[in-house]
């Protein structure tokens, strides 16, 4: 099995806005930590579940992945090939590879762009087959996401269908070019519970007939079950641990990723947990705490974990964790 | 004791486009102390529900039925005795802490505006209770000087609360209080509604579209669709033994954390467009046991058990005469 995408090192830091002024008198620079020297790959066919609360940097990663921003340090390679190297016409052919599904579809669609238009757009811009083709193409990726009768959808425009058929559209759209890899951030967040699992069943459905590789972003612990291959936690801007969701979610190693799936509500009265809430809140990316990021909430910290930052310790194959309370195991 | 009680109460919106209804004909009632949930998808009409209550519905819209808060019927009150009782004996904390509070005032500004209408009292006074009110919630007093961007989104959650419980409401209405946050911070904030009703003895009505959410902290729950209540009963009834075949199929759908449940299943098709429902039952053109009947007329409230009312015509046996007369 062939790696599509692999991610090392990889570090975006955002520079906070300051008055000119300030920044006149001041040499020191201010920087949001969004991510943090991160380490993953994705093999071919396979779902990456990239999970985490907000501000942890995994938008950034996922966004970093298609270079919809530039590295600050660090590189990834789309079937080995370092993509922030890539001039601007090879990067312009790769966008055919590599799409991305948003979370909000009424923002990702153009209201006065029929869906029709909209799904045929990266044909237009790639210019790929003649007018009638892509005409073709788009009734049957229509069909491909059951938006039927295909003809009647064509002609619509966004605001007359619901928010779980928009959705359907902006699969449809970031899946015309037939791409090997798409990043879902948090595709199905804003849909209502029985629309998100038809919609969940759809991209599970579409990967298997397209040979598709998803990079599957969600602040949703319990969605990544049904659809991810492998799991990695985030935590300000750093992965935490990694693993399959049965390993994650039967045993979290990491404190923070304990108190994670503590927190996760169950929809069964009989079942109810005990919960470990971290004291206080997630500290300001911009001054991250020294040493572990999780100390200062971490309840089994060490006298360590305020200096060094852990290194990323090998459980299993399939597993690894960043945390200095496994170092000698 | 009863405290709060609807009677047939129906909402209609008026739009341009036309009149939506909302809500229609919603039976429920719910007893001091009590947490009531109410859950249900975007457009279901929960949200009007909790907004007639607090009689916040925009002026145009028609609002039916009767809504008892401790025997009196808040609909037929005059608008300035509703005032009083609105903020004062029902509160309410809105899902969205930074459009309910107001940027260019201070934390307590808020506080003092809250409580100066309600009571007579001193600004000093009104300041000992909004410190008293912010330590509950675990907020540092002298945070009262701040402005509301200084905050957090979980803290900022907590300032609404404690807005809302400052006066010591019988009934406090939580509209989606934990949906723009964290689940950790959803976890803390859960933790301290639960803590201050249990200490000042209020009535909650908790509107989520979250089951997960309701399962920990609601004693009793309905469940709406496209505007009907379609059933009500104890969370355990609701989640081990739900009756119509919309809330076994919610529950059937919901991601659950079973690692031995892999089977992903949900319901055909989309909720309905309240500007034109179908006729008869709002669920019959998705429901898996659907029957002629509920295509035609809608189904009308049965109670099965005693407290436990389910809004579906195949539970109707021997119940067919109370449905006819009910809609004679």
């Amino acid at each position: 099995m062939q790696a599509i995408i692999e991610a090392k090192n990889l570090t975006k830091h955002f520079p906070v806005k300051e008055p000119l002024l300030k920044k006149l008198l001041t040499k020191e620079r201010k920087f949001v930590h969004a991510v943090n020297g991160i380490d993953f790959d994705i093999m071919e066919n396979q779902t990456l579940g990239l999970v985490g609360e907000s501000g942890s940097g995994k938008t950034t990663t996922g966004r970093l992945c298609l270079r919809l921003l530039e590295a600050t340090k660090g590189e990834v390679s789309y079937l080995g090939k370092n993509i922030f190297e890539l001039d601007k016409e090879s990067l312009r052919k790769l966008r055919k590879e590599i799409q991305i599904i948003f979370q909000d579809p009424l923002a990702a669609l153009n209201p006065y762009m029929k869906v029709g238009e909209a799904i045929r757009h990266p044909l237009d811009i790639h210019k790929i087959g003649t007018p009638k083709q892509r005409y073709e193409k788009v009734l049957e990726m229509l069909t491909k996401v059951n938006m039927e009768p295909a003809e009647d959808f064509y002609s619509r425009y966004p605001r007359e269908l619901s928010g779980g058929q928009q959705q359907r559209i902006v699969i449809a759209r970031a899946l015309i070019t037939e791409p090997k890899f798409v990043v879902a951030d948090e595709a199905v967040a804003m849909l209502d519970v029985s629309v998100r699992s038809q919609l969940l069943e759809l991209m599970m459905q579409l990967k298997k007939e397209m040979n598709l590789t998803y990079l599957f972003i969600t602040h949703d612990l319990a969605t990544t079950k049904y659809i991810c291959d492998k799991i990695a936690v985030m935590y300000l801007g750093s992965i935490v641990e990694t693993g399959s969701f049965e390993e994650i979610y039967t045993n979290p190693m990491h404190p923070y990723t304990k108190a994670l799936i503590s927190a996760v509500p169950e929809a069964d009265p009989e079942k109810q947990k005990e919960k470990i809430i971290p004291g206080g809140e997630v500290p300001n990316p911009i001054d991250l705490p020294s040493g572990c990021p999780f100390h200062p909430r971490c309840s089994e910290a060490r006298e360590i974990c305020k200096k060094e930052f852990p290194d990323s310790i090998r459980v299993s194959d399939t597993r690894s964790v960043r945390c200095h309370l496994f170092k000698n195991a | 004791m009863e405290l709060l009680k609807l009677e047939n109460v129906s909402v209609k919106y008026k739009t341009r486009e036309g009149r939506v209804l909302a809500a229609e004909d919603v039976n429920i009632s719910m007893n001091e102390r009590e947490t009531l949930g109410i859950v249900g998808e975007s457009g279901c009409g929960k949200s009007t529900l909790g907004n007639a209550i607090l009689g916040i519905l925009p002026k145009e819209t028609s609002v039916e039925g009767k809504i008892l808060f401790n025997k009196t019927d808040l609909l037929s009150l005059p608008r300035k005795k509703f005032r009083m009782i609105r903020g004062k004996d029902i509160s309410m904390i809105f899902q969205d802490p930074m459009t309910s509070l107001n940027p260019v005032m201070k934390l307590k500004h808020h506080f003092i505006e809250t409580i100066i209408t309600h009571k007579k009292v001193s600004k000093e006074e009104a300041i000992n209770m909004a410190e008293k009110a912010l330590t509950d919630v675990g907020i540092n007093a002298d945070r009262l000087n701040d402005y509301p961007f200084q905050l957090s989104g979980g803290m900022r959650q907590r300032v609404m609360i404690a807005l809302a419980l400052v006066l010591n409401p019988k009934l406090v209405i939580a509209d989606e209080p934990t949906t723009s946050l964290d689940v950790i911070v959803q976890a803390q904030i859960l933790n301290i509604l639960k803590g201050l009703q249990n200490e000042y003895n209020m009535g909650m009505i908790l509107i989520t579209h979250d089951l997960g959410v309701v399962a920990e902290v609601a004693d009793n729950i309905g469940v709406m669709y496209g505007g009907h209540l379609v059933e009500y009963s104890t969370k355990m009834n609701i989640y081990k033994d739900p009756k119509h075949p919309y809330t076994k199929a919610l529950l059937e759908s919901i991601p659950n954390t079973d690692i031995n449940d892999r089977e992903l299943s949900f319901i055909e098709g989309y909720p309905p467009d309240l500007m034109s429902v179908p006729e008869g039952c709002r669920f019959s053109d998705r429901c898996p046991k659907v029957m002629d009947i509920c295509k035609s007329s809608t189904p009308p409230d049965m109670f099965i058990e005693e407290n436990r009312l389910v809004k579906c015509w195949l539970y109707n046996e021997g119940g067919a005469k109370s449905a006819s007369n009910n809609r004679s």
